[in-house]
């Protein structure tokens, strides 16, 4: 595939690792590139290795109208939203198409049907996939119990317009039910604004599964295989890799085949993923992510390809780079998240007094991380990805975690001795992750307290 | 930069007769020059730099170089106040009002100087329409609540008025140039 034209200038609306991200695809292809930053960030190291910074407010990289005016000031041609922040708003999206210029993502009225999760079962239902058994779009108070005694327990109460685990409750017993409905919705209106809620059955030992795929907009969609998320705690996914394993091939083949379809069907442009649940042989659809996410390395990994190179290939050719034939994939990657958390999960921001990545054949690090930065406490808690690529599933499996062995983060407290007791845990080893075992684990044998050895 | 290394050298310079001194560090440079005794205005190396001097500390150094954040940079001002902290949200929310600047990041100095800074990312004008005269020009009289420029934003013209009353000593960005949050605009020396 041919480079994305040179004369082209990026701006990148978003911070910390994925903003490194985008600013190394920006300088391997030769396209200018400024990095919006607030106040709050002002320090990133980051920031130097774009063209050109422009500070949009003291903390905040929400305000569509800073975002805008930054990329009018500098001349940009491009937005790249990242991911999290203003990457699903579809009155970003409207106002960056608007104003001339070329989000890195799919329309508008994409992001708005994926957005509102109840629509976005309905719709992907209509399209043949199979989605959790549940209510048809949005709840109202009154048809609730009729709902849960029709579905049964245990229940998932999940915001309409949630995301990250947050807004959304599993309910067990019936007498916590409203309980956790005014939960969920209190949840989803402080953190999206909008209570409305829906409810699902709960598939409890599920495995979450996902497939990435990539439209032009106008019909033509290719995917890149799948990704097993199962690691996860609190809904918020921990280790990630490439292709899902333990599932046979074809099964596999079929439901990329489906989302091929689905996406071709309604002309999605640019990256995406759909997720699943997966059970009993079935793949139900949960949700869909219109934007590139936090685990896109591993697809990277195990297919030679650069999944943003291809985002800004779709923006500016309208067209896909490569043909389905040309997504070939060989052995398995994982990653690993690396948050800036106490060993009770709090955050823990503060001083990087050093910081140390590790290397070696088939290690890769996206971080903003240097040793004397300062993990500021308005952001997420997100610091460092290491991913591990290897011709099998334990090859990667090791050198991912002699990498987190090799890995020096002093002065805050971080998650890797987790993460490293996970790989180590039969389930992982195995194969026989679901969305619950990292709780389990966790409740069976408390974490240890910190020794003062922060790492 | 290392901001320690500059405050360093500021150091440096305060106890020595220097006037002015360069240093080049790879693509970083920084030059830092002392204001004469009977200057009243600051130091202005370089335009594209948020220079932000204390112009009537005339043994304090000025500083300017190429690749210093603004943050930097203000940091080499003696403030006495931090900014306070603002609702980040605060610019969408009032499209076409005006803003106070005295809300956003006048930082009272010494002296008693006041630089005036963006609240906004956005293009600053200087006057209601290219053919209208500037709001306000260097050594005019200002009331509280005159107009001082405009911030264009997503077409939104917002107007910037001032908190203080006093004399404009200095405007430190071009007509029609683009500004950054935070940046500093305009020098005022209040009346008081």
């Amino acid at each position: 595939m041919n480079s994305p034209e040179p004369k082209h200038r990026l701006l990148i609306a978003n911070r910390g690792e994925i903003a490194v991200r985008l600013l190394r695809a920006c300088k391997q292809l030769g396209i200018e590139s400024v990095a919006a930053y607030t106040k709050v960030d002002a320090e990133a190291r980051y920031l130097n290795l774009a063209d050109q910074k422009i500070c949009v407010g003291q903390q905040d990289y929400l305000n569509i109208p800073a975002m805008i005016s930054a990329a009018q000031i500098s001349g940009c041609t491009m937005i790249h939203p990242g991911y999290g922040f203003l990457s699903e708003s579809e009155a970003f999206a409207e106002a960056v198409a608007t104003s001339g210029m070329h989000f890195i993502g799919p329309a508008a009225e994409h992001i708005e049907m994926m957005g509102d999760k109840a629509i976005a079962r309905a719709t992907v239902s209509d399209l043949g996939l199979s989605v959790v058994e549940g209510s048809k779009g949005e709840v109202r108070a009154a048809e609730v119990a009729s709902l849960v005694n029709k579905l049964g327990l245990p229940v998932c109460i999940k915001a309409s317009f949630g995301g990250g685990g947050r807004g959304m409750r599993v309910v067990n017993d019936i007498a916590q039910l409203q309980t956790a409905i005014v939960e969920a919705q209190a949840e989803a209106l402080a953190s999206f604004g909008e209570s409305a809620f829906y409810i699902e059955k709960y598939i409890p030992e599920a495995r979450h599964i996902e497939v990435q795929v990539l439209g032009d907009g106008k019909g033509d969609v290719l995917h890149f295989g799948t990704r097993e998320c199962s690691t996860q705690r609190r809904f918020q996914k921990l280790i990630e890799e490439a292709p899902a394993p333990g599932i046979d091939a074809a099964l596999l083949n079929n439901l990329a085949k489906k989302c091929v379809k689905a996406m071709s069907d309604i002309k999605y442009r640019n990256a995406g993923t759909l997720e699943f649940l997966y059970a009993e042989g079935e793949f139900h659809f949960i949700e869909m992510n219109t934007r590139l996410q936090v685990e896109h390395p591993v697809t990277e990994l195990i297919t030679g390809l650069d999944i943003v190179e291809a985002q800004l290939f779709v923006a500016l050719n309208q067209q896909l780079p490569y043909a389905q034939n040309d997504v070939r994939f060989s052995g398995t990657a994982i990653e690993c998240r690396i948050n800036a958390e106490s060993h009770d999960f709090l955050p823990s921001p503060g001083l990087v007094s050093n910081y140390s990545p590790p290397g070696g054949p088939g290690i890769r690090v996206d971080s903003h991380l240097f040793s004397g930065y300062r993990v500021p406490h308005h952001y997420d808690s997100l610091i460092a990805k290491i991913i591990a690529l290897g011709k099998d599933r334990e090859t990667a499996r090791r050198r991912l975690d002699c990498a987190l062995e090799e890995t020096e983060i002093d002065g805050i407290s971080t998650n890797r001795d987790l993460l490293r007791r996970i790989l180590a845990t039969p389930e992982f080893v195995e194969n026989r992750m679901s969305t619950e075992f990292v709780t389990k684990l966790i409740g069976h044998e408390p974490i240890q307290q910190p020794d003062g050895d922060a790492g | 930069m290392d901001i320690r290394k500059v405050k360093k050298l500021i150091e440096m310079m305060q106890e020595s007769d220097l006037g002015e001194i360069e240093i080049k560090e790879g693509d970083d440079s920084v030059r830092i020059s002392r204001a004469s005794k009977a200057s009243n205005s600051p130091i202005v190396t370089s335009a594209q730099q948020y220079v932000v001097a204390d112009p009537s500390q005339s043994a304090q150094p000025s500083v300017s170089g190429r690749r210093l954040a603004p943050r930097t940079a203000k940091k080499l001002v003696p403030d006495s106040s931090e900014h306070p902290q603002r609702s980040p949200d605060t610019p969408t929310t009032r499209p076409r009002g005006s803003v106070r600047s005295s809300e956003w990041a006048t930082t009272p100095e010494i002296t008693g100087h006041v630089t005036v800074t963006a609240p906004m990312v956005g293009t600053f004008y200087r006057a209601a329409d290219p053919d209208a005269e500037p709001f306000v020009t260097k050594g005019q009289q200002i009331k509280q609540g005159d107009t001082l420029c405009i911030i264009e934003s997503m077409k939104m013209m917002n107007r910037i008025t001032s908190e203080h009353a006093g004399t404009l000593d200095e405007v430190l960005v071009e007509n029609a140039t683009g500004v950054e949050y935070d940046q500093p605009l305009f020098v005022i020396k209040p009346s008081s």
